[in-house]
């Protein structure tokens, strides 16, 4: 169905091969899942599928790429669109219409479909993805994991024969994002459709792969068997490594197979407590509490009477489902958002009546997007700025982001950079003022196993230092990695409060793959499992 | 919001003020009384039919423009107030036209042309509005309707002398300053006399006028004009007594419109 | 009547019927009776979605529109004779600058002058809102014809660009403020601009992967003669057409010149659009139907035009009130009942449908 024919590509004005000789066929009927590292070539392998690259990106592509009998050289992408649908990052950046329906139908409207066929496929489309009940809804009020079926479904009426998806389940929540792998196996076993995706989060969709591309650090691409291509991936998710760590073989990739084959780890775990890498309750001095926050929006309220206290020395992660009211909390804290009743403090004072000089030294965001906290034009430029902002000594914003990571090419403008190395930079300049309560919100969105592992590390070190650092994430195995408590919202209002491996561990939605493993022994990290049976 | 609301109050501010202002009657915008007045000066209206001229002689200080001379004149004959467009055109001089201003038809425009008088007795066409060009005492304002002008100065000018003597003799004021009779009274301030405005000196009748610009209006001058321009429309005061009752209706509707509005979004908002 | 949403093109020949009406007439009474039934139709009719919302955007600038008329009358305004209010300290221009004044007296009569023009600038940017509020621009941009549909994607592009870019420039001033820098005045603003022209572009670049993906752009193939001929006459048309516009609006222009000239461009114009709509290969999915409900409502705006146009000609009194001497307008009574026809429509046509 696809074919790689010895293909490299760059882009306009590099110097390096963004993908190299690449030489790979996809059969029909193929979930194939693509694999890398932050900044591999995953987009650009993906958009290369239908055309995107070259001829929306520009730049020089040698070889050449076949879909069913159709070359992209001399097919554009809005020739390729009856037989290749693609889905981006951002779906809700690609809507035209108003409604849902409205959205559906484009792309047939584009194609010149008879009407006929037209209404039939949509109707098709919206039972294929559950969403008929959303069928007039205008597409502002969609939620992420809405607006994520609406996308695939506006490019499935097509009638495609390969889907290509960037990143489908990185921004929803654990319930959606089952909901999302449902209907694409779905789509691959019910319709025959050839499905290729790239994903950072592997935990979930790893099991449902075909086969598995990875693209290496050079732009290379190696595909094979899932088990085989996952036992030396750069890139894997917690039931690899752990397949890995106990010599697993065949290396599982789902939570049952990693069951049946973990029977005598489980035993010989059975009489190792997993050690407490941290206290159960943090007896740091308190620096922020929440009494009775009320907030809304117009009719919809955020927040219900919401009670929380941070001591400093604790990572606490917050939890809950899309709309729970995590962000509106850390805004809360951060004194972004006047609240309808209740208290926020500070160090003692109230967020909304400090100065915002002042206020950067108390507490400090890192929003969704940290592109909007950057303003200036080169990594060096930002770090001079934040330098000056705060009367720090020159230089030491640059040595705090080397510390969290190093060897960033102080010239480059920050948009060109990686999500991992964009959200670096971003907690460079906020912890350079030295706040003592640390926020963040969503940071996983686009990061690899290895950019969050670093990222656990830096915010394991800035609690150490004696800061109180929140976590507004639904990506569960971080939490397990970093946190010390837990603090589940639900609806506006605080369902669980507690440390962190007491929340998660028996809970079926957050609870980390490790400890679905392994249990009812109370795991939460391989590393865990690691130092036990290393001792 | 703050600003939204100042905004608002000085709209409310201004209208607010518009409309008591008819109900204070300030007097109009002419030269206060008792003010020295530095001149008379002459209107001449020519009703562009077969009606005679109009012409008038006011008391004019030169800080006042064509505007405020018409307004005066009308004082003075009791007839009805010049009616102007928004944007300075002069509309209507004693009812006349009754309606429209400056009305085309076909290729004429029905109007009335501004002139000034010169030094040798003829007339100089006026680019300017009345309300924006200043009075010379020493000229004639003349007026003259246009049934089907061409808006240049080829239009006809006003069948009056402009010399002013011949609407402003210079004689002693006199006599009774009552301002809408139509007795041809003989006196008339002059330039010389000084204060004029102070009716309290001529000794007979009432001093009626309380508008201190306006002078014994009728003059008695053998030119052929008459004072008080009797023609058109006369004096029928608008009647400002007895409600309005279309306009009273037409805002009833509207508050009815504007409230029922606001309440179906009221009721549809809530509605799902 | 089944509950439905209406065809915009039906809407927008209402708002602009009612745009053309607001321009035969300065009375106030008239004006306010337009606008609010301009208001009635939009409270019952507009869809809750976000583009519908808009309404009251319009209302505030036509405000602000009347304002600036106020202000700019006592600032430089011609004086109409009247009860004065207050004086401006005036500043005598030379003789070259004669029709102008600043300053002075500022009378009742051309403070309520200048509010009745503006008024009527206002309610016509109330009828404009209304359309915007009641029909949806992307299904007005499908009921285009294909020669206009590129151009008008852009538009509607355009017009989703707004609310996207304030959004994103909420987002980027709480970023600021996050980061303790000035987030209001002058210096907030500079430093916002490049933040948010940034995502803008991001976006842009999104959408536009998107949409080139979905099909967007896709042509018949037509010969390079056959378009350079369609081309050549749809400017020839339309030049024909600005000149037979002209020459209706200036009545000192030669007979030909006027009628006959438009009616000429048009209809070269039409060829030509059907012409190159040969070339698109867009089909419609459900398009708009086009039923009685439409045509109630187009009628409604067309009698409240034939209302005020026909008062035109007669000459009922009252249509321009002047205000100097200031008398309270009178409201001439054909106008007025040809102008509450304009609100019939938030009765008389379905209701929208219920979403979840």
């Amino acid at each position: 169905m696809i074919r790689f024919d010895r293909m490299s590509f760059r882009y306009p004005d590099q110097s390096r091969d963004a993908l190299g000789d690449v030489d790979l066929a996809i059969e029909e009927g193929e979930l194939c899942l693509v694999v890398g590292e932050t900044g591999a070539g995953k987009s650009t392998l993906l958009r290369a599928v239908n055309g995107l690259v070259p001829h929306f990106t520009g730049g020089t592509m040698h070889g050449g790429v076949v879909v069913n009998g159709r070359s992209t050289a001399t097919v554009p992408p809005r020739e390729m669109a009856s037989t290749v649908g693609v889905v981006g990052q951002d779906p809700t950046a690609g809507f035209v219409a108003d409604t849902v329906e409205d959205e559906l139908a484009y792309v047939m409207e584009n194609l010149g479909t008879d009407p006929a066929v037209m209404r039939r496929r949509v109707e098709d489309a919206l039972d294929l993805l559950s969403i008929a009940d959303l069928r007039d809804r205008p597409l502002a009020t969609l939620s992420s994991g809405e607006a994520q079926r609406v996308a695939i479904a506006s490019v499935i009426t097509a009638a495609p024969r390969v889907l290509v998806l960037d990143e489908p389940t990185s921004a929803l929540d654990p319930g959606a994002a089952e909901d999302i792998l449902a209907a694409l196996t779905r789509l691959v076993h019910d319709l025959g459709l050839t499905i290729i995706a790239a994903e950072h989060r592997l935990e979930r969709i790893v099991q449902y792969a075909d086969r598995i591309a990875v693209i290496d650090g050079h732009g290379r691409v190696t595909i094979g068997d899932p088990s085989d291509m996952m036992r030396t991936a750069p890139v894997a998710p917690p039931v690899v490594q752990l397949g890995r760590l106990a010599n697993w073989n065949p290396l599982p990739l789902s939570v049952r197979d990693a069951r049946r084959a973990g029977e005598p780890l489980r035993q010989e775990l059975a009489d190792r407590k997993a050690g407490p890498h941290r206290q159960a309750a943090a007896t740091g001095d308190v620096v922020a509490t929440v009494r009775g926050l009320q907030h809304s929006y117009g009719t919809t309220v955020a927040l219900r009477g919401v009670h929380v206290e941070l001591r400093e020395g604790e990572v606490v992660a917050l939890m809950g489902r899309n709309g729970a009211g995590k962000s509106t909390l850390l805004s809360a804290l951060a004194g972004s958002r006047r609240p309808r009743s209740g208290s926020v403090s500070i160090l003692g004072g109230n967020p909304r009546s400090i100065t915002p000089r002042e206020l950067v030294r108390r507490v400090g965001l890192v929003p969704p997007d940290p592109s909007t906290l950057l303003y200036e034009q080169s990594v060096d430029g930002e770090c001079i700025t934040a330098d000056k902002e705060h009367g720090l000594a020159p230089g030491s914003t640059r040595s705090t982001l080397d510390a969290i990571q190093p060897g960033l090419d102080p010239e480059r403008h920050p948009r060109d950079l990686s999500e991992g190395e964009r959200l670096a930079l971003a907690l460079a300049v906020v912890v350079a003022p030295g706040p003592r309560v640390l926020l963040l919100d969503e940071p996983t969105r686009g990061l690899d196993y290895s950019a969050k592992e670093r990222l656990a590390r830096v915010l394991r070190r800035f609690a150490d230092d004696g800061r109180a650092v929140v976590l507004a994430t639904h990506d569960v195995e971080l939490v397990a990695a970093v946190a010390d408590r837990a603090i589940v919202l639900a609806d506006g209002e605080v369902v669980s409060d507690g440390p962190a491996r007491d929340v998660v561990v028996h809970s079926p939605v957050f609870a980390p793959q490790v400890s679905k493993i392994l249990a009812p022994s109370e795991w939460l990290t391989v590393a865990e499992v690691e130092a036990a049976v290393c001792q | 919001m703050r600003s939204r609301r100042f905004a608002l109050a000085a709209v409310g501010v201004v209208m607010g003020s518009a409309l008591v202002a008819p109900v204070a009657s300030i007097p109009a915008a002419s030269a206060a009384p008792c003010a020295a007045a530095s001149g008379s000066i002459a209107v001449v209206v020519d009703f562009g039919d077969a009606r005679p001229a109009s012409a008038v002689c006011l008391t004019a200080t030169s800080a006042d423009d064509g505007a405020a001379a018409l307004q005066a004149r009308y004082e003075a004959l009791g007839t009805v107030p010049p009616r102007f467009h928004s944007s300075g055109l002069l509309c209507a001089i004693d009812g006349l036209p009754a309606d429209g201003c400056g009305e085309q038809k076909g290729s004429t425009y029905a109007y009335w042309s501004y002139w000034r008088g010169t030094a040798d007795g003829g007339w100089v066409y006026s680019n300017i509005g009345p309300a924006s060009s200043q009075l010379d005492p020493t000229r004639v304002e003349g007026w003259r309707f246009q049934p089907a002008g061409t808006g240049s100065p080829n239009d006809p000018p006003p069948r009056v002398s402009s010399d002013p003597a011949a609407t402003c003799p210079s004689q002693p004021p006199d006599t009774s300053t009552t301002t809408a009779t139509s007795e041809p009274t003989t006196t008339a301030a002059t330039g010389s006399a000084a204060p004029e405005t102070s009716t309290s000196t001529t000794a007979a009748g009432g001093a009626t006028s309380s508008t201190s610009t306006t002078l014994p209006s009728s003059t008695s001058t053998s030119t052929a004009t008459t004072s008080v321009a009797a023609g058109p429309v006369r004096v029928t005061d608008r009647d400002e007594d007895g409600p309005v009752w279309g306009p009273l209706i037409a805002g009833g509707v509207l508050v009815v419109l504007g409230v029922s509005g606001a309440v179906i979004t009221r009721r549809r908002g809530a509605g799902p | 009547m089944t509950p439905r949403s209406l065809h915009p093109i039906a809407w927008w020949v209402w708002a602009l019927a009612l745009g053309a009406t607001a321009l035969q007439t300065t009375n106030p009474f008239l004006l306010g009776l337009l606008a609010a039934s301009a208001w009635l139709v939009v409270a019952a009719r507009r869809p809750s979605a976000p583009w519908a919302q808009s309404f009251g955007s319009f209302v505030k600038l036509g405000i602000a529109v009347i304002i600036v008329r106020i202000v700019l009358q006592m600032l430089f305004g011609v004086r109409l004779p009247g009860h004065e209010l207050f004086t401006i300290p005036s500043v005598d221009l030379p003789e070259w600058a004669a029709g102008v004044t600043l300053g002075g007296p500022v009378t009742a009569e051309s403070v309520i002058a200048a509010f009745n023009d503006g008024l009527q600038l206002a309610v016509l940017l109330t009828c404009v809102g209304a359309a915007n509020s009641l029909a949806s621009p992307y299904r007005l941009l499908r009921s285009m014809p294909a020669i206009l549909y590129e151009l008008g994607v852009a538009v509607t592009v355009a017009l989703s660009f707004a609310p996207q870019a304030v959004m994103s420039a909420q987002r980027v001033r709480e970023a600021r403020r996050l980061r303790g820098r000035p987030s209001r005045g002058l210096a907030g603003l500079r430093g916002m601009a490049v933040p948010v022209l940034e995502i803008a572009l991001e976006r842009s670049l999104e959408l536009a992967a998107s949409m080139d993906s979905r099909g967007y752009g896709r042509r018949a193939p037509i010969a390079a003669r056959d378009r350079q001929l369609a081309q050549l006459a749809t400017l020839i048309g339309a030049v024909a057409a600005s000149i037979g516009v002209y020459g209706i609006l200036d009545g000192a222009a030669p007979g030909g010149m006027g009628y006959p000239m438009f009616a000429g461009g048009v209809a070269l114009l039409v060829a030509s659009f059907a012409y190159a709509g040969k070339q698109s290969v867009r089909t419609r999915y459900r398009p708009d139907p086009w039923r009685a409900p439409e045509w109630l409502v187009v009628a409604c705006g067309a009698v409240a035009l034939a209302a005020l146009l026909v008062a035109t000609d007669v000459g009922v009194a009252g249509l321009r009130p002047d205000f100097s001497p200031l008398a309270v307008p009178t409201v001439p009574l054909l106008p007025a009942i040809g102008i509450l026809a304009a609100a019939v429509p938030a009765f008389l046509t379905p209701a929208l449908p219920v979403t979840r």
